[in-house]
């Protein structure tokens, strides 16, 4: 789960505004408006498609930044996405992924992992090495 | 209607940025797939708005400096034309 609507719980169907681009060619005096392609590569596709990418990314990764405080419904409303469900901007990171492992402290952390750290050193001290099957003479 | 380019001047494509609204979803590997894609902006809006014509650049050689003609007769066909422009 990457985001999530706080009016109806939807964290599957999101919209977003998009730049993309688009030819315009000009054919025996008629305007004609199509995809961009560069030898076969569809260049408004890929466009759409990354700028889509880089927004979502964008939202997830600032999550507070792409957050603006509407004192109207005295809530947090997202600049960028909005519920494609509810049409609500009310859209955030889950309260959970935001806040993992917060709640303890660095040190506690590392010391409840202390073995798993252990044991992935061991591994990676012998991981070269084949297993020995008999002793040589 | 005729497009040209002030720089290269040998051009007939030239290239319009475009908002659209994208529904997409959440795939379940965290993927995205497209739903639907909507215009925000009408074409013929653009093309008459003397803000926008600066966003159009020569696909051939980027350059902004682009010269929009617009013909009268646009839609009618040749006999027509001749036929307004004989009288
Ligand atoms: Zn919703
Ligand atoms: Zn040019």
């Amino acid at each position: 789960m990457q985001l999530i609507c706080h009016d109806c719980w939807n964290y599957t169907y999101f919209e977003v505004d998009v730049e993309t681009l688009r030819e315009l060619k000009e054919d025996s005096g008629q305007l004609v408006i199509q995809d961009t392609k560069f030898d076969d590569f569809n260049y408004s596709h890929s466009m759409l498609r990354d700028n889509l990418n880089d927004i979502v990314q964008y939202v997830i990764k600032q999550n507070g930044a792409a957050l603006i405080w509407d004192p109207e419904s005295k809530s947090y409303q997202n600049n960028y996405i909005s519920c494609a469900r509810c049409g609500s901007n009310k859209v955030t990171k889950p309260y959970s992924l935001w806040h993992s492992n917060r709640h303890q402290s660095l040190d506690k952390e590392l010391l409840a992992n202390q073995k798993e750290f252990t044991e992935l050193r061991r591994e990676k001290k012998y991981a070269d090495r084949l297993p020995v099957l008999w002793k040589e003479q | 209607m005729q497009i040209d380019c002030l720089s290269c001047g040998k051009s007939n494509e030239f290239l319009l940025p475009l908002w659209v609204s994208t529904t997409f979803k959440f795939n379940e590997d965290d993927t995205l797939s497209i739903l639907h894609v909507k215009p925000l902006e009408s074409l013929e809006d653009k093309l008459t708005d003397n803000n926008s014509i600066r966003e159009i650049s020569c696909k051939e050689c980027g350059s902004n400096e682009v010269d929009i003609v617009f013909n009268e007769y646009e839609n009618q066909d040749d006999d027509e034309v001749s036929a307004l422009e004989g009288l």
